[in-house]
């Protein structure tokens, strides 16, 4: 088990294809959710849930066709969103990563903290603990 | 999407290798100040700090010995750190189906 999620995932298509469907508005709105995002950093855009109040964002990394960072505001607590694409034979391997931050920050800040958690969440909980977590009764967060 | 746990004080807590190892610690048993102090050769107001750090979040609870403050795991909070991953997981990987059959509609 794992405190960040990190997914990946391989489309038959080339990178450039991959991430024109990451950035591009309309085409987040068929896949995603309707934005009004553009891969520019320091944009803030939103993102608008089938219920609940809009996702809040801001980009904080582009590196076009290779890596897209922004932070994920959802009712109140921020996380960051890391994509990375990297070519391969079959077409494009797409990594996420999907990580929580301690406070709502953004600019360096948020970078700094990025990059702190990103080396803290390497490293996984021992296992006890997590044994621990799972047979602890189940608590409800409101 | 269901609403995401107020846990980010618990990541916060977890992210510090050495409150991991105290964690880890208690894990296996509860212990005075003094004793978790020894055992990671740190002083005491350090130690102190990172048990109050792990109190605040409740990762750790105190009860009172004598004249000893024991130590003892809280695990509930960790429920927290993996509600959030598995939500965020179950979105990403429908998110990311929906990406493949999007761009393979739209080559």
């Amino acid at each position: 088990m794992n405190e960040n999620v990190q997914l990946e995932a391989v489309y038959p298509h080339p990178p450039e294809r991959v991430w024109e469907a990451l950035t591009d508005a309309e085409q987040l709105g068929s896949w995603l959710m309707p934005t009004d995002f553009k891969p520019l950093i320091g944009f803030r855009f939103r993102l608008d849930q089938p219920s609940g109040s809009p996702i809040e964002g801001k980009v904080i990394e582009v590196e076009e066709g290779k890596r897209l960072a922004y932070t994920w505001k959802e009712e109140g607590e921020e996380s960051i969103v890391v994509w990375n694409l990297e070519a391969t034979s079959e077409g494009t391997r797409l990594t996420l990563e999907h990580v929580p931050v301690e406070e709502p920050a953004v600019t360096c800040l948020a970078l700094n903290m990025y990059f702190n958690w990103r080396y803290a969440l390497r490293r996984s909980l021992p296992r006890a603990l997590w044994r621990l977590a799972l047979q602890a009764p189940l608590v409800v967060f409101a | 999407m269901a609403s995401v746990p107020a846990s980010i004080d618990v990541f916060a807590a977890i992210s510090a290798p050495t409150r991991r190892a105290i964690l880890s610690q208690l894990a296996e048993k509860e212990m005075p100040v003094l004793a978790l102090a020894e055992s990671f050769e740190m002083t005491l107001p350090a130690v102190s700090q990172h048990l109050a750090i792990l109190r605040e979040a409740g990762l750790v609870k105190v009860h009172k010995a004598g004249r000893q403050r024991i130590y003892r795991l809280s695990p509930e909070p960790l429920k927290a750190v993996s509600d959030w991953v598995s939500t965020y997981e179950k979105f990403w990987n429908e998110k990311l189906a929906a990406l493949g059959e999007y761009l393979e509609k739209n080559p």
